[in-house]
């Protein structure tokens, strides 16, 4: 061992120089090393343990203290060292071995990237260096050696494609053509959406950027409204919202089994900000009347019907077996559970009485001056030898009209005369009679067409019987009742005395619903007048006594002074196109004990109208269930994102 | 842990404050893009950021700040560098081979590092309180020298006794041990296996010898202790050194690999 | 042996003079001086001859009024004599440090620090012996014109400032030049002046050879050097200018210990026997006066045991023994010393006897706290400190302590050292071991610094302002006399290379050495690069008085610069 003295001694002990490459190599093999060590370049400098001095004559040693002080040996007579050792190997230092095998490995890995990314067939596919991961099982038929370009237009560009890829998100994307007419398969597809599909180059810069990859996911798949827009077409028109694309919440090459569509909780929470962090907890409650509130739906309330109508004895009779699958049709339906056709719910009880509210479209009225002769009528009608048999022979000096009854208050609105008031009607009518008299129903239709009908005119009219009411015309013409032939004629359009009607109307009659949508569609007219008698008119039409008693159950909607539209079809739920429910799983799961009255109730108190006599639906049924630690309770458990999304014929076309 | 101590809890508590406001940010609504671009620049960044450790070491000359304090960033900021990285890539292990080969390699950085921190802390203690310091450099020249004085011990046992015995049994069986270090694994978990070693072989030989050669045979029996001190220094220093040439060519593989994906995914990613 | 090895001529002393435009005929007038002239030329040895000295060792500099010769605090290795005019020496209070046109120790900027990543040189200790060509070349060539720094307005400090003037023969800055402390006054030229000025090795020979100087340096010396303390002592502080001088005039003076302590230190340190410690004041007799240390140190001990136990180390400005002698002129009780003070080496003490103090200071004197001397600690805690002393660290300001349990030998203290040095480490990381700390083999910047004593070339000295113990590498001679000095083995001499790695040897084939050691990175930014580049902060410079006193009141893990 190196004595104490001797390890820390100025002469014996030299700098140790960690800094440098090479060491000796006898040190490398545990033998003492020599003091000169290997040069710079790893070249052995130890092979003379010293450099002899000349002392006159002879050589001395110099051999230093360090190095054991001057040797046995001596210098030689040339004075070459007298201890001259064979050279060493000197050995790379730690450090340096160290920096080469980085600098291998750095070289290692770039030499392996490079031949992985060239050698591309099919058998090392998963040994490629580009290799991103395996693609979801539904898009793993994108395979191929190109088939990386279907949706990475920079693949295979060449250097300058990568250049130009790197540096721009939106370079290379792929130029698509303009899409209207290739979404034909899009429901609703709308200009926008072919907008949305146009080459982004041609978009306005900004508007809606389109990554390439969006840009690529776009060409196979389209959706209801703009592709780039929040919830496509829910949110259109709103300007403020920036555009979105595909990749925000879809990634792929994240394995075979997982699902692309398959979304968190953060990405919806990214825009909407009020941030839902538990169902159960957070999510604010559900509108008041859920979900019974539509606006058009029939009208229908349950909580009379059961609470009373259903028990009533002198009903029970007709009342629907089943509680709620009496009327209502558990079947395959998802979202919605509809109501059996009226035929088998309601007809037991309501559908007598639909027959019973006649349609009287014209009435003949009370005059003051009959202006037509007699001789006219006779003329224009000839001579029926009941008539003449009952007809008086000379006018009587004071004319007292056989109708003591005003015009409907369609007929003022169809003449455009007062509903009261003979004297200011009295002239258009007897004009439109003398009309009738001699050109048959032509004059009433044509006011029809005029005012009310336009082309819809022949359904409001179907099964019209022109002569007779010509014939009715003639009666009144000639200040008589007219007497249709049979008095118990079957339903439909019948003159009867003064009456021109549309009797015991049935459910869903065509022609009373005619008469319905078209007056409720009119839009308010010009003429003030003629506005005060439509207002009327459509009053008597559209009340729930009015003909066939439609809207004691049918909705009509829209402003009062027209247009409006009557829904004629239960309408359920269906303002959230974002979200979504579906019965089926909570039937099967609920079983046969927990029926529907589990979540849908009677009763609803104030609101009891607006929800059909329902008790409104609140966030707690549904988190009895669905709530952390229990069934999902995920947005997407019942909110959608994307709206009408479908394939685009293209990518069909191109499968093919 | 020393990285943990009172002079560096800022570093920790800013590293700890960091990944909280990135958790913060990464779940945070406001996000327009999905942020794994961004946590990927953060990501290399950091990496590039421990990468200059080893500049630093190479700098001394310039008032860089403290390498202790250095030491410390990179400590902090390889933690944090894993947390980041578990955030980033959202999983343990991704899919892929290049993004796999970069995960292996950013594990194997991970773990050499960690594994060479935890040797830095356990092997200076006893280092310190095994006998003898030395310079790793000066453990070849301490050995020769301790092989020299045994082999002069036997030479001049073999003079007295006029014997070969205690030579052939040397060059038998005691030479493999003075040959150069013995015993490495042993020697770094504080095994005994060097003693006893030595003492049997002693023991052996002792039986055959007469008693002027028994006291060269205590002669080297100590210097057998004075060799197998030099062993224990090597034995931790060595191993105090080695683990970087798994750290650093890693890293350096890594860091090659991580230029490589930031390409691929500008170019194919978006 | 490579017969093509670049060779150069070996360096000797008084290759590189004091100053090269020192004459002959320079020599001659001097010698015509009456100072120099009272010089016993015939006793100075053949091979340092007094003209040798003259020409080689001394240098004349001229003054004009205002100019200032030397700054309080420099370090100095010179001493000057008055040839002609006269100089102010400024004694109290002090010019301020902005007046005194304090130089900015020269670093080097970022990107110079920088230039060393390439410029290191991967081969050891490479030299551009071109350079020292050029720098003989220069300083023989140089003119002798210095340029001076002046005060703008001598009147205003002859009024505000106590001076006092010396004259022709006289002499000054020796007391730094030989106690190798720094300046303690500022002088500057009062009117035309023509100085000699001679380095410290110079003025060691006439010292050593000439009866003359010798008692002229030590009566300068003596009475300096005990102005000096007592001005700063605190002591006597309150004291008037006339009982300050009573005081002064009763001070005793003595010096124990050799001058060059360090040879028999090392000669113990090999042999493993420590010779006796002079013994400056015993434990148990009656107190004779406060001692004051003005150089070198002390140990201040209590027996214990067989042995006696340190309980403190003096240095320079410290004082001993005032709490018996305040004690007992208090109680009026006779006292005896609690503790002996014993020397370390070469010390240099001053005794104001019992007497003086009891007439002059005690009375304006608050009382002093009592001794807090740790007697009741278990001397286990005192072992680190006492180890200190044993091993004469206490010399060092700042001692490279490694805290081995931190320590994980990565070696990137020497590295930086390398990186710093031109690729050269300039300390090695071992070195004496107490516990888990080690001191390692690098320059301590000691408080006496012995490796200066004998340079021949003045190689080795205090960095001008900086304090810090440099070697000028193109004037040292590697006649390996600092190394030898060095009680810690701190120097190395190492052989020189050129830059393609051949060494430079003599015209003998003797390779040229040249003397290396830690220069604290005086160039560098941020200081000593070794203690920045550690990642686990265990290695740290310190002084070693702040690390016995955390050591005897601490666990040294309170170890700090």
């Amino acid at each position: 061992m190196i004595s104490l003295t001797d390890r820390f001694r100025h002469d014996r002990s030299a700098y140790e120089r960690p800094t440098l490459g090479w060491r000796c190599g006898r040190a490398a093999h545990w033998e003492t090393p020599c003091k000169l060590g290997p040069s710079g370049l790893g070249i052995c400098r130890g092979e003379n343990a010293c450099a002899p001095a000349r002392a006159g004559d002879a050589w001395k040693c110099r051999r230093s203290a360090a190095d054991g002080g001057p040797c046995a040996n001596g210098p030689g007579k040339d004075g070459a060292c007298g201890l001259h050792r064979p050279p060493c190997a000197p050995r790379r230092t730690f450090a340096m071995w160290r920096g080469r095998v980085s600098v291998l490995a750095v070289g290692a890995t770039l030499a392996l990237v490079a031949l992985l990314a060239i050698w591309t067939d099919a058998a090392s596919e998963r040994l490629n260096s580009l290799d991103p991961g395996p693609l979801s099982a539904v898009h793993s038929h994108f395979i191929g050696a190109s088939s990386c370009a279907t949706c990475h237009t920079a693949f295979g560009s060449g250097a300058t494609g990568w250049w130009q890829a790197f540096w721009s998100a939106k370079a290379l994307a792929p130029a698509s053509q303009p899409a209207s007419g290739q979404d034909a398969q899009t429901p609703a597809a709308q200009p926008a959406s072919a907008q949305a599909a146009a080459a982004p180059a041609a978009k306005p810069s900004g508007a809606a950027a389109s990554h390439r990859l969006s840009a690529a996911c776009t060409e196979c798949h389209g959706f209801g409204g703009q592709e780039q827009r929040p919830h496509n077409r829910i949110f259109e028109r709103r300007a403020d919202l920036g555009p979105t694309d595909c990749l925000m919440c879809h990634t792929e090459h994240k394995g075979r089994v997982a699902r692309v569509t398959t979304l968190s909780e953060a990405q919806c929470q990214s825009c909407h900000t009020k941030t839902i962090g538990d169902f159960a907890r957070s999510h604010p409650d559900f509108p008041a009347s859920f979900p019974y509130d539509h606006p058009q739906s029939t009208r229908f309330n349950h909580a009379s019907h059961f609470g009373k109508h259903f028990t009533d004895a002198a009903s029970a009779a007709r009342v629907p077996a089943g509680g709620c699958i009496g009327c209502h049709v558990v079947g395959q339906e998802g979202r919605a559970i509809r109501p059996a056709n009226f035929e088998t719910t309601c007809a037991s009880c309501h559908g007598e009485s639909i027959a019973k509210r006649d349609f009287v479209f014209f009435r003949w009225p009370e005059i003051e001056t009959s202006t037509i002769a007699a001789d006219e009528v006779t003329k224009a009608c000839g001579v029926s030898a009941e008539a003449q048999a009952s007809a008086p022979a000379t006018p009587a000096p004071a004319f007292s009209a056989v109708s003591s009854d005003q015009p409907t208050s369609l007929s003022a609105y169809l003449l455009g005369v007062p509903a009261e008031g003979a004297a200011d009607y009295e002239k258009p009518v007897q004009d439109l009679a003398r009309a009738m008299m001699s050109d048959g129903v032509e004059p009433l239709i044509a006011a029809v067409r005029d005012r009310v009908g336009g082309a819809k005119t022949e359904r409001l009219f179907a099964g019209f019987n022109a002569e007779q009411a010509r014939q009715a015309a003639c009666a009144w013409a000639a200040n008589q009742e007219y007497m249709p032939p049979g008095k118990d004629a079957l339903s439909g359009w019948r003159a009867d005395a003064l009456d021109l009607r549309y009797t015991r109307p049935s459910h869903a009659d065509p022609v009373v619903r005619a008469w319905i949508e078209s007056v409720a569609a009119l839009p308010p007219p010009a003429d003030n007048d003629d506005k005060a008698r439509l207002q009327v008119a459509r009053k008597e039409l559209l009340s729930a006594d009015g003909p066939g008693q439609c809207m004691k159950c049918h909705v009509v909607s829209g402003p009062s002074e027209g247009p409006q539209t009557v829904s004629w079809q239960v309408q359920l739920r269906s303002s959230a196109a974002q979200t979504r429910f579906d019965h089926r799983p909570h039937l099967n799961l609920l079983g046969p004990e927990k029926t529907c009255t589990t979540c849908h109730q009677l009763g609803g108190g104030a609101a009891s109208a607006a929800t059909g006599g329902l008790k409104p639906i609140g966030l707690a049924t549904c988190t009895e269930c669905h709530a952390a630690g229990k069934v999902r309770d995920d947005c997407r458990t019942c909110h959608v994102y994307h709206q009408g999304h479908a394939f685009k014929k293209r990518m069909v076309q191109d499968a093919k | 842990m020393r990285a943990v101590n009172r002079s560096s809890w800022p570093v920790w508590v800013g590293a700890g404050a960091a990944f909280a406001a990135l958790m913060v940010w990464h779940r945070s609504p406001l996000l327009s893009y999905t942020p794994n671009f961004t946590t990927g620049y953060m990501l290399m960044g950091l990496v590039v950021f421990l990468a200059i450790y080893s500049g630093r070491k190479r700098l001394s000359m310039l008032p860089l700040g403290k390498a202790s304090v250095w030491l410390t960033l990179h400590l902090a900021g390889g933690v944090l560098a894993l947390a980041l990285f578990w955030v980033h890539i959202e999983a343990i292990w991704p899919l892929g081979a290049s993004e796999r080969a970069l995960a292996a390699l950013f594990y194997g950085v991970c773990i050499s590092g960690a594994v060479g921190y935890g040797l830095q802390l356990w092997l200076p203690g006893r280092l310190a309180h095994a006998g003898q310091e030395i310079i790793y450099e000066r453990i070849p020249a301490e050995l020769a020298t301790i092989r020299a004085q045994v082999e002069k011990e036997i030479l001049e046992a073999a003079k007295e006794s006029g014997s070969d015995t205690f030579g052939r049994e040397y060059l038998q069986t005691l030479a493999w041990y003075f040959a150069r270090p013995r015993f490495f694994w042993s020697h770094v978990f504080g095994g005994q296996r060097a003693e006893h070693w030595l003492q049997r072989h002693l023991n052996t030989i002792g039986r055959y010898l007469t008693e002027a050669e028994r006291t060269h045979l205590a002669r080297i029996a100590e210097l057998g202790v004075e060799k197998r001190r030099a062993d224990v220094q090597y034995a931790m220093q060595a191993l105090l050194k080695r683990w970087t040439i798994f750290h650093v060519p890693l890293a350096a593989a890594m860091l090659t690999l991580a230029v490589w994906h930031l390409i691929l995914v500008h170019v194919f990613a978006r | 042996m490579n017969v093509h090895a670049p060779t150069m001529v070996r360096p000797h002393r008084w290759d590189v003079p004091f100053d090269s435009v020192m004459t002959e005929a320079d020599v001659d007038v001097l010698m015509s001086t009456p100072v120099v002239a009272s010089v016993r030329a015939e006793e100075f040895p053949g091979h340092i001859p007094l003209r040798g000295i003259l020409l080689n060792d001394s240098r004349i500099v001229s003054f004009q009024p205002g100019d200032i010769v030397c700054r309080e605090g420099d370090y100095g290795n010179s001493a000057f004599l008055v040839l002609s005019g006269a100089v102010r020496v400024v004694l109290s209070p002090s010019l301020p440090r902005e007046l005194l046109g304090r130089q900015e120790v020269h670093k080097k900027g970022f990107f110079g620090s920088l230039t060393q990543l390439w410029t290191n040189s991967r081969i050891p200790e490479v030299r551009d012996t071109e350079r020292y060509h050029n720098i003989l070349a220069q300083s023989r060539g140089a003119s002798g014109a210095e340029t001076h720094i002046f005060l703008q307005d001598v009147p205003a400090v002859l009024d505000q400032h106590r001076t006092v003037t010396l004259s022709i023969g006289q002499i000054f800055g020796e007391l730094a030049a030989l106690g190798r402390v720094p300046r303690s006054a500022t002088v500057f030229a009062e009117t035309e002046t023509r100085l000699l000025e001679i380095r410290w090795q110079g003025l060691r020979e006439l010292h050593r050879y000439d009866p003359g100087w010798k008692r002229l340096i030590d009566e300068n010396y003596r009475r300096n050097a005990l102005h000096g303390v007592l001005r700063t002592n605190p002591l006597f502080a309150g004291l008037s200018a006339e009982d300050l001088q009573a005081v002064a005039d009763q001070v005793k003076f003595k010096t124990y210990g050799s001058f060059d302590w360090h040879v028999s230190y090392k000669e113990m340190r090999e042999t493993g026997t420590a010779g006796e410690e002079p013994i400056i004041a015993a434990e148990g007799v009656v107190p004779d006066g406060v001692y004051l240390v003005r150089a070198g140190f002390a140990r201040v001990s209590v027996r214990f045991g067989s042995a006696q136990r340190t309980l403190a180390y003096l240095g320079a400005g410290d004082q001993f023994g005032l709490d018996e002698i305040y004690e007992s002129w208090k109680s009026g009780k006779p006292a005896r010393r609690q503790n002996s003070l014993t020397g370390l080496g070469y010390v240099d003490v001053l005794r104001v006897p019992s007497h003086v103090l009891e007439k002059y200071v005690f009375p304006h004197l608050p009382a002093p706290p009592p001794p807090a001397l740790p007697v009741d600690r278990p001397i286990h805690d005192d072992a680190f400190a006492e180890w200190l002393v044993d091993e004469r660290l206490i010399n060092g300001t700042q001692v490279m302590l490694i805290d081995l349990d931190r320590c994980v030998r990565c070696d990137d203290c020497v590295k930086a050292c390398a990186s710093t040095h031109g690729g050269n480490p300039r300390f090695i990381r071992h070195g004496r071991i107490f516990d888990q700390w080690m001191v390692a083999n690098a320059c301590m910047h000691c408080r006496d610094p012995v490796c200066m004593i004998g340079c021949p070339t003045g190689a080795i000295h205090r960095h001008e302002t900086a304090g810090v113990v440099v070697i000028n590498d193109d004037t040292c001679i590697g006649c390996g006399t600092c190394a030898n000095s060095c009680p810690y083995n701190n120097i190395r001499l190492v052989e020189i290379a050129n830059p393609t790695g051949d060494p430079i040897v003599d015209g003998d084939g003797r390779g040229i050495v040249k003397a290396t050691k830690c220069d604290l990175c005086v160039e560098q930014l941020g200081g000593p690069a070794c203690a920045r580049a550690c990642p686990h902060d265990a290695l740290s410079r310190v002084n070693a008085s702040t690390l016995v006193e955390h050591a005897a009141t601490t666990v040294p893990a309170g170890a700090a610069p």
